[in-house]
């Protein structure tokens, strides 16, 4: 049976002689049963230290986590019913791979003969074979991390929490594993939490994505919501790319205002949330592949090629617009993307379906 | 942050020898000849050469005395429960300085307790025991057991012991520290307990690092001089203390040869077990990334208790000698007339002057040699195509592995006769602490070498350096921390050298250690006391003056150093 997972008001400051660190700050999460959330965050923004309140490592300055509607907060490590994942793996070097696995089953004085059975079974499930003998140095990376996720699974935790898994893997092989690690976690059915510092992989193995800065909740969501729809300037860079401009809001209208830009007039969608006020500065987030390149008479910013990158799906443009800032622009190979020598003046053109306004 | 960063090491890329070098390697080897090579060769020849041919007829002659076999059990008798002790304590201290959760004042004051007996003279221990437990011994009036003989094995052991722990200390604090904080984690999320964690995880995972521990504590016992002549007595003979007093009693050079040959052979056997089997088997490898804050796991409640009742009682029992010192270099007579007094300072700088001056100027002059040697030879034998390479490292090494009763007396066979004569002078004191104690400053700088990637080298020679310049450009100041901890150690142990120093010493040149031994055997204990006082204020001070000055130089690498 899978469990939730709730955070309340989750703090932890570190000191060190008379400077302190906010590290988490104020966190609150609900994490449903079965579910896989992923905490996505730079470096340094209190995502790995969150993961290691709730595996018990590390103790919170001040809130509470509650796992399947019980306050573990002052439970020690061993008594949660977790499975942790480190982002080095942390296999016992001094013992081969059965003996990292069987290690949670002789905790729980599970006898000999059934350990035997239940180590073959799982190295099965993750796909190693015949590997028991081996130490953990005779592995190679991703025959590891396999062993990692066997020695969790053969516990059947309830709660799975991973802390970068597979940040030291290669990249076709992180790709693969990623699938893999799904498919293992909705087979067993557990609660997982997942920490990575990279949204592709959020975007890809979560069922909802939590955005950390700073110690705090940016953004919660699915993945798509994110994505299309950010609430901050830091959410819509840190996932995908965005061009943030500055304009003033004009004319408040209902689910709609008028910003200007530049001279123009944008009429661009009010959030969820409500609408600025009049007068105010906000931030114009575009997405530099909903930018569309074109004739300078025919568009609305003029501005000049300074440098384009061919990366094989697409053209990547920068430009400096006439008015003195960048733009970043990616053109599909669908449309012309070699039309633009660097030095050519082009001109510039917003969709203003596809801008967002964020507060600065 | 580490000093220097860089992906793939490869530490055995050497560059060919340039010319500028030659002499250099000349004079390296030339000098380790004469002063390590050639007086073991003199000791051999004495040992096994009878009338021009060779025999066995002196370790045969040695051994047939019932007394010197039994040196030679006793010897192991006490190498073996010092290092089973030693390392035991080491452990207790550093288990509780890296893994239990204590206040960052007591984890310092532990650490320094537990530094003092490395800059202390070899008799302290001594010294302080017999002053509380000896004859008018101020513990034994307290807890009234007038009957009570500290003498012979007990109390050689529990001096060593107190001697030797922080060695064991600081070998086991490291490894503790280095691993991986996540395992332990790892363990307890798979649902072990604390205890069962420190059971299969941190002790297994020590084993490696107990396993030398107690080889290293096992040969500082085996060859140790100074602590048996005072503790031992007559009931319990060892092998480094029958060679002297063949020696010295009995004018038997060859006899007293023939007995430290015995020694060497458990020595080397030990440093070859260290070196070759211990060293290959640990599990400890520096992780790049670790826990995200390593927070301390301990071992259950009731064994922290345990540990820490252990090393409070220890702790209070060292301060307690240190502070027996202390006082009993301010007392007239020890246990008879206790009223306070300054004449034993002052008899250490009237009587004991020449002693202090002799000896600072010896510390002094090889503690410079010595890092220059040292340095030498450590970035000869890691960075460049040197012939006979192995050897040379090999052999700079050997006069540093062998007991110090050994050395000594192959530089008194050496040096008394023959073509070179040095005996009396100061240069053989200083040439013996110079090929005897660079052994750590070679070390440290094979070891910061070989963490320092060639391409840094490579890099300075593209850009147009010449090797000379990026040698005292971009090398030196790399190893300048080894230079330093080199000369640390270099100075201390010239300071509180005795063993093989002790052979050496002449009316001419003398050493504080000397003097306080000669103290101790005509039962002046608070001039003793006074003397050890004053060479470890010596020895703290010149610590104190070698970081200033390094700072001073190196303002960037040592803020970086501290920064760790």
């Amino acid at each position: 049976m899978a469990l939730s997972i709730s955070l309340r008001h989750l703090t932890k400051v570190f000191s060190k002689g008379k400077e302190s660190f906010k590290a988490v700050d104020d966190i609150n999460l609900d994490v449903q049963a079965g579910e896989l959330v992923t905490i996505l965050g730079p470096s340094g923004c209190g995502k790995t230290t969150t993961l290691r309140i709730i595996a018990g490592f590390e103790s919170p300055t001040d809130g509470r986590v509650i796992i399947g509607g019980q306050d573990v907060t002052d439970q020690e490590a061993n008594a949660r019913d977790i499975g942790f994942i480190f982002q080095n793996y942390a296999l016992f070097p001094h013992m081969n791979v059965f003996g990292n696995i069987a290690y949670g089953l002789k905790v729980r004085r599970i006898p000999s003969a059934e350990i035997g059975e239940k180590v073959t079974e799982v190295l099965d499930l993750v796909g190693l074979k015949g590997v028991e003998k081996r130490f953990p140095n005779q592995l190679s990376g991703g025959e590891q991390q396999r062993v990692a996720l066997a020695r969790v699974f053969v516990i059947n935790p309830r709660v799975l929490l991973m802390d970068e898994p597979l940040a030291n893997l290669d990249a076709k092989l992180r790709i693969y594993m990623l699938a893999e690690i799904r498919r293992l976690q909705k087979q067993l059915g557990a609660t997982c939490i997942y920490v990575t510092h990279d949204q592709k992989e959020a975007l890809a193995i979560a069922d909802r994505i939590v955005v950390l800065n700073r110690g705090r909740v940016e953004q919660k969501g699915v993945p798509f919501e994110l994505y299309a729809n950010p609430e901050s300037i830091f959410v819509a860079d840190f996932i995908g790319q965005a061009n943030i401009f500055r304009g003033r809001v004009e004319v408040v209208g209902e689910g709609q205002m008028d910003v200007s830009f530049y001279g123009h007039r944008l009429t661009v969608r009010c959030k969820q949330g409500g609408c600025f006020k009049r007068g105010e500065e906000v931030g114009l987030a575009v997405r530099p592949d909903s930018v569309k390149l074109g004739k300078p008479e025919e568009s609305m910013l003029a501005g000049t090629v300074l440098s384009r990158i061919f990366v094989g799906d697409k053209m990547e443009y920068e430009i400096e617009a006439d008015p003195g800032f960048l733009v970043h622009v990616f053109e599909s190979l669908s449309r012309e993307p070699w039309a633009y020598p660097e030095g050519t003046k082009v001109g510039i053109t917003v969709d203003p379906r596809d801008v967002l306004a964020l507060p600065l | 942050m580490p000093l220097t960063v860089s992906g793939q090491i490869n530490p055995n890329r050497r560059a060919k020898l340039d010319p500028a070098l030659l002499p250099l390697l000349i004079l390296l080897w030339g000098s380790m000849g004469v002063f390590v090579l050639y007086p073991l060769a003199r000791l051999l020849y004495m040992v096994f050469v009878v009338d021009g041919a060779g025999s066995l007829a002196n370790l045969a002659k040695a051994f047939s005395s019932w007394y010197n076999r039994k040196a030679l059990v006793d010897s192991l008798i006490l190498a073996a429960s010092v290092a089973t002790s030693g390392t035991f304590l080491g452990f207790l201290f550093a288990f509780c300085v890296t893994r239990v959760s204590l206040p960052r004042a007591i984890k310092w004051f532990l650490g320094a307790v537990v530094v003092l007996p490395f800059v202390s003279p070899p008799f302290t221990s001594s010294i302080a025991l017999t002053l509380a437990l000896g004859p008018n011994g101020l513990l034994l009036k307290l807890l009234h057991v007038p009957g009570f003989n500290i003498y012979g094995f007990l109390g050689t052991w529990i001096a060593e012991t107190l001697t030797y722990f922080p060695v064991a200390f600081l070998t086991l604090a490291a490894v503790l520290g280095a691993i991986d904080p996540n395992l332990e984690d790892a363990a307890m999320s798979m649902g072990g307990s604390r205890w069962r964690t420190f059971r299969t995880i941190t002790l297994p995972l020590s084993i490696p690092g107990l396993a030398n521990a107690y080889l290293l504590l096992f040969g500082s016992s085996l060859t140790d001089f100074a602590t048996p002549l005072v503790m031992a007595g007559h009931t319990f003979p060892v092998l480094p203390t029958q060679a002297y007093l063949q020696i010295t009693g009995m004018y038997d050079l060859q006899g007293g040869s023939a007995i430290s040959f015995v020694l060497l052979v458990p020595a080397l056997l030990v440093y070859l077990l260290q070196r070759y089997w211990v060293e290959r088997r640990s599990w400890v490898t520096v992780t790049g990334r670790g826990g995200a804050h390593a927070a301390a796991r301990g071992a259950g409640f009731t064994a922290e208790a345990l540990m820490l009742a252990v090393i409070s009682v220890l702790t209070l029992f060292i301060i307690f000698l240190y502070s027996i010192i202390l006082w009993g270099s301010l007392v007239k007579v020890w246990g008879v007339d206790n009223s306070l007094t300054l004449k034993n300072y002052a008899y250490v700088f009237t009587v004991g002057l020449k002693a202090v001056k002799d000896t600072v100027l010896i510390a002094i002059t090889s503690t410079l040699i010595g890092s220059v040697v040292a340095v030498s030879i450590g970035y000869l034998v890691s960075r460049k195509e040197v012939p006979w390479r192995k050897t040379l490292e090999f052999v700079s090494l050997l006069d540093y592995v062998l007991p110090g009763t050994v050395v000594g007396i192959a530089y008194v066979i050496a040096f008394n006769t023959g073509p070179i004569v040095l005996t009396g002078t100061m240069s053989i004191i200083v040439a013996l602490c110079v090929f005897r104690y660079d052994a750590a400053g070679i070390r440290a700088t094979v070891a910061s070498l070989r963490q320092i990637d060639p391409s840094l080298e490579e890099a300075s020679l593209s850009l147009g350096a010449s090797r000379k310049t990026t040698f005292f450009r971009v090398t030196l100041p790399l190893l300048m921390p080894a230079a330093i901890a080199g000369m640390r150690y270099l100075f201390v142990v010239s300071m509180t050298a005795i063993s093989a120093t002790i052979f050496l010493v002449s009316v001419k040149w003398s050493l504080l250690t000397v003097r306080i031994l000669e103290c101790v055997t005509e039962l002046l204990f608070a001039e003793a006391a006074a003397f050890s006082v004053v060479l470890v204020i010596i020895v703290f001070a010149a610590i104190g003056v070698i970081s200033l000055l390094f700072r001073m130089a190196y303002p960037e690498t040592s803020r970086q150093l501290r920064r760790r």
